[in-house]
This record gives C-alpha cells, sequence and structure tokens, in this order.
C-alpha cells in the first residue's frame, strides 16, 4: 500500500467489522432476490426497503413524493448555501444547474476523454509489468484530470484528494464524530481555497476560459447577479465533494470484477486493444452491476403515498418516512432484465441505475462515460492482465472505500 | 429461447379514437429510417427489442363495438424483459396511448389511474401485462428458430452466395469440397459453425406436444362416454341395445337427412368429413382402443369405490361401461352434436356484402406489400348459440395442439407462408381476434387459405357471425372464394405500426438458410448429404 493511500482513507473499522461488511456485501445479491421474492416492499420501523425494478424506478422518478436527504449535511459542507443536490424540484433546483449545465462546452468530453487516456497509459508504462491500481491509477488520474477540467487547481498546504474523499464519505457514506470534526476543519480550508483561486484568477485578469472555473467568470461579467462568487465557489465545492472521489471506488471495483471473469476481461482486452471506447465502457458498467459503487439510495417521502398502486403488493409509505431503493437490486430483477446473471457489455442504457434515475440523476454522467474507458483502456489493452501474486492481488477496502489491487502485466 | 406470442386488447374511447390513430402513426413515421415510412422496416427499433420478431398496434375500428386497440408482440425469451424494452423505447407514446383507452372496470383500474393521471411518471409494462392474452392457438412457421438465429444464418447464407458469386467458383469441384471450401472459408467470421446446431425442438418439447394434445383428446371423449356408461348401470344389456338401436337409427335418418350441403352452399365433393373419418378409420380405431384402455383404470376405480366392488369385478364391470360409453358416443352423441350443429349451419345468416369503409380498405391496401411480408388483423363476433361457441373454443384448442404436436416443418398443408400468426378471444370471449404476420401479398395468402387450407379456416371461422355458409363444420365456407375474401377484409383494420425483425426473408428462406448453416456446421457430409445441401445453394 503506497504511503499516500494510507491517509487519503481513514483507518477503516476493525478486522473483524471489515470481514463482516466484505460478506455482507457478496451476499446482497441473495438477500436481494430473496426480498424479491417474499418481501418486495420491506418496512422496518419507519424505513421502507424497494427491492423490484418496477418499484425503485417509481419511488426514484416520482420526486414529488419522494426526496433526497442530502440537504442537511450539505449545508454544513457548504457553509449554510442550498446545493441543488439536496433540493426537491423547483425553480431554484432548475436555475442551478441550468446554470451549471451551461459551463459544458461541445468537444469537452472528447478533450477530458484524450486527457485521461494520456496520463492513464503515462503511469501504465511507467510501472514495471506490476501496478497498483486504485490510488496510483484511478485516483491520481481521476483526481488529475478533474481538477483541471474544473479549474479548481489543487492547494498549497493540504491534500485535495484527501479532502474530497472526507466530505464525500460524511456526505454519503458515515456521520461518526471523529469524521465530523475532521470535517469542521477540511469543509471550511477547501471553501477558502476555492475562494482563492477565484480572486486570484480575478486578480490576475485571467480571462481564459478552458475549464468551468474560467467560463463561471466569463458569465459573471456578463450577469453578476446570477454567477456571484458564491455561487461559483459552492457549485464548484459541491462538484470536488460529489465527482472525483467516485471513480476510484467504481473502478477497481469494475477491474476485479473483469479478474474474476476471464471471459469478460478477454473481450475487455480486445475492445480496448481496438480502441472501441463504447464496448470498453459496457464492459465497466456490465461489471459494476455486479458490485455497483451504491447498492442503495435513500429517499424521505414527502407526503403520503402508495407505492405499486394498484398491484397486490401495494404499499403506504407515510409522510417522513424512510425510503430506500435497492438500485443493485433493480439492475439484476430477472423480471425486467435479460438474463440478470449473464455478463451481457452490450445490455440497453435504461437496464442501468449506476447514475441514478430521474431528477438527481447523477451530474456527472457525461464526464464519467467519457473518463472510465479512457482510464481503463491503458491497462486493459496490457496483454496478460491478471492479479499480482498475494493478497494485493485481491482488491481490499477500508470500511467502503476500495484501498488496495495490484495487477500484473506482460510489458 | 422459446417464441411467445402474446396480444393485449384495450377498449378506447370513441371520442380519442382520432388522436390514437394519430400517435400510433407517429410512431411509424418518427421513427422508420432508411427507406422513409414503408412499414416493417425499423432497424433503430429492433436494435432496442433485441428478442423482437414482429410487433404491431392496431385500432380496430367497428359499427358493432367501440373501437379497440390491439398490440401484439412475437418475441423471444421471457415476457417482463420485452414490455421493459417496449416501455422504455415508445413509453411515452403508448401512456399516450393509454390515456386514450376506457378506464379498465377491472382491478386493473387504479394501475389504470396511476399511469394516466397528469404528470405520473409510473412506467405502463405492468399495466400492459395486466392486460396480456395468451393465444387460444398460434402457429410459427420456423418453429424453434430464435431471432439471432434467423439474423446469423441470414448473414451466413449471404456470405455463401457471395463465395459463389455466379456459380464458376464451385463449377469443378464435388459438392462435399465445395462445402468444405466453404466453411473453413467462413469458418473465421462464422465461428458458431464450429459448434454442432442446437435441435430446434427439443425432444422434451415434442414429447409435450403430444401429451398435451393426447390429454385434451382424451378429457373431451372420456366425458362423452359418460351418458352410455350411467345408462349402463341403469339398465340391462338386452334393453340397452334395444335402446341405442332404435336412438341411434333415428339419430343416422335424421342425420342424414341434413348432412348435404342446402342448395347454393355447395362448393367441394360433399361428404368430406366422412370420407375424412373412413379414410383414417385405422386412426379413428386406434383412438377409441387408447381411450378404452386409459379409461379403463379410472372407471374401474370409481366402481371400486362407488360401488364397493372387487377388483375383478369391478374390471369386468368397467369394461362393459365403457363398451357401452363408446357405443353411445360413436353412434349417437357424434351424429348427434354434428345434427344439431347442421340445425345451425341451415339457419345461420351469412353475409353476402358486407360493407367495408372505403377509406380503411384504401388505408389497408397502401400499406401492405412494401415488403416480401404482410401483416393482418381481424376482429369478428362470434355466434350465440352454445355449440358454435363450443366448437369455437374447443375446437380452437383442439387444432392448436394437434398443429402444435403434428407441424415440425411450417407447412400448413402444403402451404408456408406464415411466420407468426394467432387467434385470441377478446370482451369475454365474445370475438375472436386474428393476427398474423405472413409472406406474399394478402390476395396470395387468402388464395392460398381458401385452396390449400380452407377446412381448417373454416373449423376456426365457421362460427363467426357473417361467415359465409358452411357445411358440417369443415366444408364450404372459406371455400366461398370471393365471398371469404370480402367478408375477411371487412373484418380488418389497417395496421397503423408494424415492425418485422427481418422484413427481406420469407418463411422458405429462413428454412432454406438454416439448412445451408446445418450442412455447413456438419464435419463431414455423406455425398448423398452433401449434394442435398448443395442443391440450396
Ligand atoms: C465526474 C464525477 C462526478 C460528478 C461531478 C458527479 C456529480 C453529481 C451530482 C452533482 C449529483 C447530483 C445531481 C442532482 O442532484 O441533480 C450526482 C448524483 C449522483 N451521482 Fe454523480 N458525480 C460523479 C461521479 C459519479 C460516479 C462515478 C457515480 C457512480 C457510478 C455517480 C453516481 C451518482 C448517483 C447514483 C447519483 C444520484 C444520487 C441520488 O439520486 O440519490 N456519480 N452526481
Amino acid at each position: 500500500m503506497s504511503p499516500c493511500q494510507e491517509h487519503v482513507l481513514r483507518s477503516g473499522p476493525g478486522k473483524f467489522k471489515q470481514w463482516v461488511i466484505g460478506r455482507l456485501r457478496a451476499a446482497l445479491p441473495a438477500i436481494f432476490a430473496l426480498l424479491r421474492a417474499v418481501w418486495p416492499i420491506a418496512k422496518i420501523g419507519k424505513t421502507h426497503l424497494v427491492s423490484l425494478h418496477d418499484d425503485v424506478r417509481e419511488v426514484m422518478l416520482t420526486d414529488c413524493a419522494f426526496e433526497v436527504p442530502y440537504g442537511t449535511k450539505l449545508k454544513v459542507l457548504m457553509e449554510g448555501q442550498t446545493v441543488f443536490v439536496g433540493m426537491r424540484d423547483s425553480p431554484g433546483y432548475r436555475s442551478q444547474l441550468d446554470r451549471l449545465q451551461s459551463l459544458a462546452r461541445k468537444g469537452d468530453m472528447e478533450r477530458l476523454a484524450a486527457a485521461a487516456q494520456e496520463r492513464a497509459e503515462e503511469i501504465v508504462s511507467a510501472a514495471e509489468g506490476e501496478l497498483e491500481v486504485v490510488d496510483t491509477l484511478f485516483r491520481t488520474v481521476t483526481f488529475d484530470v478533474l481538477e483541471e477540467y474544473f479549474g479548481v487547481t489543487p492547494p498549497r498546504e493540504g491534500d485535495m484528494r484527501v479532502w474530497s474523499t472526507r466530505m464525500f464519505e460524511y456526505q454519503f457514506l458515515a456521520s461518526d464524530k471523529s469524521l465530523k470534526d475532521e470535517i469542521l476543519q477540511l469543509a471550511p480550508s477547501l471553501l477558502r481555497h476555492i475562494e482563492d483561486i477565484i480572486q486570484g484568477r480575478l486578480a490576475n485578469g485571467d480571462d481564459s476560459e478552458d475549464d468551468y472555473l474560467g467560463r463561471a467568470l466569463a458569465k459573471q461579467r456578463e450577469n453578476a447577479q446570477d454567477w456571484d462568487d458564491l455561487f461559483i465557489r459552492t457549485m464548484l465545492s459541491a462538484l470536488m465533494i460529489g465527482g472525483p472521489p467516485q471513480p476510484p471506488m467504481v473502478l477497481p471495483q469494475a477491474i476485479e470484477q473483469l479478474l474474476r471473469r476471464p471471459g469478460a476481461l478477454a473481450t475487455a482486452h480486445e475492445a480496448a486493444t481496438k480502441g472501441d471506447e463504447e464496448l470498453v465502457f459496457g464492459h465497466i458498467f456490465e461489471a459494476l452491476r455486479f458490485d455497483p459503487i451504491s447498492p442503495i439510495l435513500p429517499r424521505k417521502a414527502t407526503r403520503d403515498y402508495i407505492i405499486a398502486e394498484g398491484t397486490r403488493r401495494a404499499h403506504k409509505v407515510s409522510k417522513g418516512d424512510t425510503v430506500v431503493v435497492a438500485i443493485q437490486s433493480a439492475m439484476s430483477d430477472p423480471r425486467r432484465i435479460p438474463a440478470p446473471k449473464e455478463f451481457i457489455p452490450t445490455r440497453q442504457h435504461w437496464e442501468y441505475m449506476h447514475f441514478g434515475l430521474g431528477l438527481h440523476e447523477c451530474f456527472g454522467r457525461h464526464i464519467n462515460r467519457a473518463i472510465f474507458p479512457a482510464i481503463c483502456m491503458p491497462l486493459l489493452r496490457r496483454k496478460n492482465l491478471r492479479r499480482a501474486e498475494g493478497p494485493g492481488g485481491h482488491l481490499s477496502f477500508k470500511g467502503l472505500f476500495p484501498a488496495e489491487l495490484k495487477v500484473r502485466f506482460d510489458r | 429461447m422459446r417464441l411467445r406470442t402474446r396480444s393485449i386488447a384495450l377498449e378506447v374511447r370513441p371520442s380519442h379514437k382520432a388522436k390514437l390513430v394519430g400517435i400510433l402513426v407517429n410512431l411509424r413515421g418518427g421513427r422508420s429510417r432508411g427507406r422513409e415510412g414503408e412499414p416493417g422496416y425499423y432497424p433503430d427499433v429492433l436494435a432496442r427489442l433485441p428478442t423482437c420478431h414482429f410487433l404491431s398496434l392496431c385500432v380496430f375500428e367497428s359499427a358493432d363495438y367501440d373501437p379497440t386497440l390491439v398490440i401484439e408482440a412475437n418475441y423471444d425469451g421471457d415476457s417482463g424483459p420485452f414490455w421493459a424494452c417496449l416501455q422504455h423505447l415508445v413509453g411515452d407514446e403508448l401512456r399516450e396511448a393509454l390515456r386514450c383507452c376506457k378506464r379498465p372496470l377491472d382491478h386493473s383500474g387504479k394501475l389504470y389511474d396511476s399511469i394516466t393521471e397528469p404528470g405520473s411518471r409510473r412506467d405502463p409494462a405492468p399495466f400492459l401485462e395486466c392486460h396480456v392474452m395468451r393465444p387460444k392457438a398460434f402457429f410459427h412457421g420456423n418453429r424453434g428458430m430464435p431471432r439471432d438465429r434467423i439474423l446469423a444464418e441470414a448473414s451466413l447464407a449471404n456470405a455463401v452466395q457471395d463465395r459463389l458469386g455466379n456459380g464458376e467458383a464451385g463449377r469443378d469441384k464435388t459438392a462435399e469440397e465445395l462445402r468444405e471450401g466453404l466453411r473453413t472459408e467462413l469458418m473465421p467470421k462464422f465461428p458458431w459453425l464450429a459448434e454442432k446446431p442446437k435441435p430446434r425442438i427439443p425432444l422434451g418439447e415434442t414429447a409435450l406436444d403430444w401429451l398435451k394434445l393426447a390429454a385434451a383428446l382424451f378429457l373431451f371423449l372420456h366425458l362423452c362416454l359418460v351418458p352410455g356408461a350411467v345408462i349402463a348401470g341403469l339398465i340391462g344389456d338386452g334393453k340397452h341395445a334395444l335402446l341405442l338401436g332404435a336412438a341411434s337409427v333415428a339419430m343416422w335418418a335424421v342425420f342424414n337427412k341434413f348432412r348435404k350441403p342446402l342448395e347454393g352452399v355447395s362448393t367441394t365433393r360433399p361428404g368430406l368429413l366422412l370420407s375424412r373419418l373412413v379414410s383414417n378409420a385405422h386412426i379413428v380405431l386406434a383412438v377409441l382402443a387408447a381411450l378404452f384402455l386409459f379409461s379403463w383404470p379410472i372407471v374401474a376405480a370409481g366402481n371400486v369405490l362407488a360401488l364397493d366392488l372387487e377388483w375383478s369385478a369391478a374390471w369386468k364391470n368397467s369394461a362393459r361401461q365403457l363398451g357401452w360409453g363408446i357405443g353411445w358416443l360413436m353412434l349417437f352423441i357424434l351424429p348427434g352434436l354434428l345434427v344439431w350443429m347442421r340445425y345451425l349451419e341451415r339457419h345461420d345468416s351469412s353475409q353476402e356484402a358486407p360493407q367495408t369503409d372505403p377509406v380503411m380498405l384504401r388505408q389497408m391496401v397502401e400499406l401492405e406489400d412494401w415488403i416480401p411480408q404482410n401483416h393482418m388483423a381481424s376482429v369478428v363476433s362470434l355466434r350465440p348459440n352454445i355449440p358454435r361457441r363450443l366448437v369455437a373454443y374447443v375446437g380452437t384448442l383442439l387444432i392448436h395442439l394437434a398443429l402444435r404436436a403434428a407441424v415440425r416443418d411450417g407447412y400448413l398443408g402444403s402451404m408456408r407462408t406464415i411466420h407468426c400468426a394467432h387467434w385470441a378471444f377478446i370482451n369475454n370471449g365474445s370475438r375472436m381476434l386474428f393476427l398474423s404476420n405472413f409472406d406474399l401479398s394478402w390476395e396470395a395468402y387468402f388464395d392460398d387459405f381458401i385452396e390449400k387450407a380452407h377446412e381448417g379456416v373454416t373449423a376456426i371461422w365457421g362460427g363467426s357471425v357473417g361467415f359465409p355458409p358452411t357445411t358440417m363444420l369443415i366444408e364450404d365456407g372459406a371455400a366461398h372464394g370471393r365471398a371469404f375474401k370480402r367478408w375477411a377484409r371487412h373484418s380488418m383494420s389497417p395496421t397503423r405500426f408494424w415492425v418485422s425483425a427481418y422484413p427481406d426473408l420469407t418463411v422458405d428462406q429462413i428454412e432454406r438458410n438454416n439448412r445451408i448453416a446445418n450442412g455447413l456446421c456438419a464435419r463431414r457430409l455423406s455425398p448423398k448429404a452433401a449434394n442435398a445441401w448443395a442443391g440450396d445453394l
């Protein structure tokens, strides 16, 4: 394990707890299959777990009755500012999202993909037949290219990878006291850092529009009210927290799944060799179906609602209840997904929910679509890609974060 | 992977008919690529419905009932994923189409509401599934051929054709040399040539088909044995013989009087049904013997339980009861049913000049003959009498089971032009829906029906209102060619949206491609088999 890897991730739970998490993760497909068959909408206290494909879609698409519960923590991270990620559908939500979307330009994705592929190729070529992929390849490339794309340069003091990853963990995965304490330090650091970058660019008269920040500042010159500094820094910080920590979680899990399936690895290698990035992406997405980064997503009922109304499993949810949608289960529900146990890298788009669905569907999905294959292709192109010997050759976790995976290949 | 045929029929609000037709027409116009506007050719749709063979959507219109939306789907494999694919392809249009339909009065009303209410984002697939009908009878011309295999073999056949060019390539080679050469050449592009082709109809499926037919026949005939067996329990053999003799002579006398067609009705050789029975007497006898043998233990057990007999006495008594049962079945019940049927046939009305809306007729004709395949959709009302309905329901089921068991090569009689066809009963069984995907023009298809399969067609449609006059269930009827065609056209509605997964292939071509592919898969063929194989090139 590389020394910097050591501090990007927190030390993780004890060995036994980690073992239990691992077992639970592995058992999830069977648990979900059982739930789908006997208790498709399970209720425990005020929490409802939805596991059928149809019902998961219904909850995710009915945002007028089910909101995302991210607002409170986001406020902590953003020093009281509201961000669309935690908002209900409203003019405010649409306005923030539209403004942010307007920063993307034609040709961005090709540029990002090229940059990611170049950087990944450098790293893979430099490795002498053996490579630790989680940190050395996936985290490095993701942060490098996204920091550049968003215009959020690394801080002189501190480590952006640590800041983003911790804040992502706090926002979506954990709330323990030590993490909260750390967040109270880190959140202001990130915000101040972005504010400094903005001020620096304004002071320098830098009017380049290569990155999100440059484009946002250009918009500010036209419409200062919609694009004030506070809005720009809040959006950029939301992107840095929600975005870069995820590919280093997703991609190692995908590679691990491919290593478990020699047939799929061989076709992924073939696709990468031919430069067929669509098919490479198909392999990554399909591999993730067997071990998604997020098997479930949370929602809060904003009014009384009946899920699956008109069917025998119609189920009442009261205002204020928590609804957990099992997207992993939905993506392997044989009632809707053709041959869910088979590895089919050419599935249709709708068969996946890795990026969520409906109102809060991942903002970064196009970015991911571009960089996932670009980062993986240099590695997958290598002949005889295989696990390294020893325990490092199998993906290990720290809590829910992939920690280490070493692979070997012929140079 | 099994080919499934399903349909959905939903009543449409009359005020929304035009809107619904507009939605379906837009579906066609907006989606076709390449040969714009031509029905049957939608590569983009087919890519997103990867298991679909044929899909059609139409709105039936008639003065007799409110418009009806019918969705027909023929697809490989499981149903849930298919409806999900369809919903992701045309979900918004489906929701709009459902909004034009009447709210169902049954349990699915609530589901309908939640899918069609303004702003709803609920998926329409679960509602469609609530209304999916299994066909009462269906026919698949290329049975056991999944779509992927049909397409793969078609592309192989094209590659073979390309290699052979004008025929020079194989001129001085034996058939086996030619085959081996092609196999080696094509193997890299078609690696599956190295595998043994999967049997199209597995042995288990064949056995199940015959078992189902036998069970249905047995149940039906076994029930017909009851009257004879009961009488045998009530009176002695002497009196029983006298009774049966008198009843059957009387029945046969009436039967004989009525069995001939009425004046102006006969088109074929009269007495077709009887001559069929006589020429197949050995089969009839075998069926009766099997009926006896299989019924014997059941009836004997009944005797032991109900009459408290010893087994030896029960065997004897049940044999006697069965003997009388078969006697009554053959000498009284079957002729009796036919007499009843003849009575109805003699009083049925048939429509000589049904009115077909000229606009609809034009629309139908406009949509036909763009590709080598065509589609037809028809709804007819069933005559109300019990025996007619019984023949329609039971007869359709038996014909289906018989076709399933006996027809393995796609030939109906001597015609092989049907890809997927099916019959289903809608509106509480008061109407019969027929949907067919066939080769050649509609005229040729019906000429084939009239010339080569009119008996089966008459048996199935004879119980429909307005059908040309029939005799003895299978005679005349569809053989009144022009009247039958007029009647059929009148029952049809234009297919507003129709997709075929292999629009350029006929049933015969698919079979030929299959033979070519199977031949190329073989490592070695005998000279005779190789010559037969080369005959297909
Ligand atoms: C470039 C990196 C990424 C960025 C910038 C990004 C950004 C975002 C943002 C801003 C949202 C909220 C959208 C909204 O509320 O309208 C979101 C949602 C989401 N993202 Fe991403 N994301 C990134 C990578 C990923 C990755 C790699 C995954 C997993 C494969 C992912 C999965 C999701 C999911 C599941 C949601 C929906 C959450 C929910 O509905 O509860 N994201 N993303």
